[in-house]
């Protein structure tokens, strides 16, 4: 059993290293996409310039996939809440779901300990509301081993149009994640895009 | 388990450095289900080609997940998450896209991922050393780098049980700071005098007197493209000078194959084959590489897991 994280910020970190690797992963054989690539991005402490007391998600991630037999590409963007074991509750779900605004799957991820452990009716709770949303939910117990997450439940793509997501993006993904986005735009035949920032 | 850090380097081209840690990573990922980071630190970008294929290594460049970008980004003091350089799940082999075990009672296959490199990383390496120089300590760049590099792995947790260091030909600051990061250094070398000064000069100026980290405990060599044709009494007594000059070899040795440039052709990042099929005469000889590795960094692996 790990030791359980008070600060959510602490948490920023690992959850985009889990991104990274092996949501990724998993996301292929969720997909079966090819190809695909994921750009993260801690949006924590970007400017929210809509207001809002839920105004941004702690971490998100631009996917751009092909679909094996269908094979457009598609530019996906994850948003991911981040809460401690002690900060998580039913009404983090809504938070995380007002995110799907921005993005095309909302996600909530938290360490699953004490009170909102696997099998308690904490967890349970949470589960609920979040199937009743469409929010996915990770859960871990060692923020260390990424490996190890639990994808509990899969997101539903939301109605967040492609316009939204790219503003998001240009407003908040730090600028080197920007330039690598535009390269591997670049590399795929679009070239221009995001030349202006 | 804990990571271990095993760097596969020689100052010699041509041994068998990228094609071992194809082999390493391969066996650990089906065989010990382990979860495997392969870092290409040479800018040939073999082992990029070969667990991404041209394709995969081009997609994995145009979208910087790369050394090149990291270290770029180093040399222009740009911040960069070194995670976010990591190209996941490029593992060839089929067992493991399809999760199954080696054999009954074995562990699930892990995974590889890699952070691919490119030519340019040459140039990127020479930014770096430029903003690094420092005439009073020639040793300054490869100090920042072992820090940033260090700094870069331990942002990786526990993601990983064995990350593979794949070291270019000679003593670039990025293979001396991986050097110095490793828990263990596999050197491969041909049965031929060459390979032994070779071996030698690493030790003697490259490890013990350059880096201070010479340790015999912790440094392997591996015996490449061993052949049975001809000179069979000079390869003896190469091999009884390595031992004699206090080396010590792993067990497994590869052999000469003509069909390895199969191993090393990935036509495109999505196809797969079966371990037998890829490493067909050489498959048992690639397991026993992979047990004797472990064995080698986790002595006690029993216990360790």
């Amino acid at each position: 059993m790990a030791d359980t994280v008070k600060l959510e910020a602490a948490l920023y970190e690992p959850t985009r290293l889990f991104v990274n690797t092996a949501f990724l992963q998993r996301l292929r054989d969720h997909i079966t996409t090819t190809g695909s690539q994921i750009f993260v991005a801690d949006t924590s402490m970007a400017p929210a310039k809509d207001g809002g007391l839920w105004s941004r998600p702690d971490v998100a991630a631009l996917v751009i996939a092909r679909g094996q037999f269908v094979p457009h590409w598609v530019a996906d963007l994850h948003t991911f809440e981040v809460k401690t074991a002690s900060g998580v509750n039913e009404s983090s779900v809504h938070e995380a779901n007002s995110h799907g605004r921005f993005g095309r799957f909302a996600w909530l991820v938290f360490q699953a300990t004490g009170r909102v452990s696997p099998d308690t009716d904490g967890l349970r709770r949470i589960a609920k509301v979040a199937g009743q949303l469409g929010v996915g939910i990770i859960h871990f117990d060692d923020p260390t081993r990424p490996n190890d997450w639990v994808i509990a439940l899969w997101p539903r793509a939301t109605g967040a149009d492609d316009a939204t997501a790219d503003s998001f993006v240009r407003e908040r993904f730090p600028n080197e994640t920007k330039q690598r986005i535009t390269a591997r735009l670049n590399a795929l035949g679009w070239s221009g895009a995001l030349d202006d920032h | 388990m804990t990571t271990k850090r095993i760097a596969v380097c020689s100052l010699k081209g041509g041994v068998g450095k990228s094609t071992t840690v194809m082999m390493l990573a391969d066996t650990l990922a089906y065989h010990h289900g382990a979860q495997v980071l392969v870092l290409d630190l040479d800018a040939q970008a073999n082992c990029g080609q070969m667990l991404l294929g041209f394709e995969g290594l081009r997609i994995a460049d145009a979208g910087g997940n790369t050394m090149t970008q990291w270290v770029d980004c180093l040399a222009r003091k740009v911040s960069a998450d070194f995670f976010g350089c990591i190209t996941t799940g490029v593992c060839g082999l089929l067992e493991v896209r399809n999760g199954n075990r080696a054999k009954p009672g074995a562990p699930l296959p892990g995974q590889i991922s890699i952070i691919a490199s490119s030519p340019r990383l040459r140039f990127s390496e020479l930014a770096f050393d430029h903003q690094a120089y420092d005439a009073d300590d020639h040793a300054a760049p490869r100090k920042q780098m072992l820090k940033q590099l260090d700094k870069g792995l331990r942002s990786l947790g526990n993601a990983y049980d064995y990350i593979l260091f794949d070291c270019p030909p000679g003593f670039t600051t990025v293979s001396q700071a991986a050097l110095c990061a490793a828990d263990a250094i596999i050197t491969p070398i041909l049965e031929d005098p060459v390979s032994l000064w070779s071996l030698k000069t690493l030790r003697d100026f490259g490890l013990k007197r350059e880096l201070n980290i010479w340790n015999a405990d912790r440094h392997r060599i591996l015996f490449t493209r061993v052949t049975k044709r001809g000179a069979l009494d000079e390869r003896g007594q190469l091999r009884q000078d390595t031992l004699l000059a206090g080396f010590q070899s792993l067990g497994v040795s590869i052999a000469d194959c003509s069909e390895a440039l199969r191993w090393t052709q990935r036509p495109d990042p999505e196809s797969h084959r079966n371990f037998k099929d890829k490493y067909g005469p050489l498959a048992t000889t690639v397991e026993q590489l992979g047990r004797e590795t472990a064995l080698f960094v986790r002595p006690n692996a029993e216990e360790d897991k």
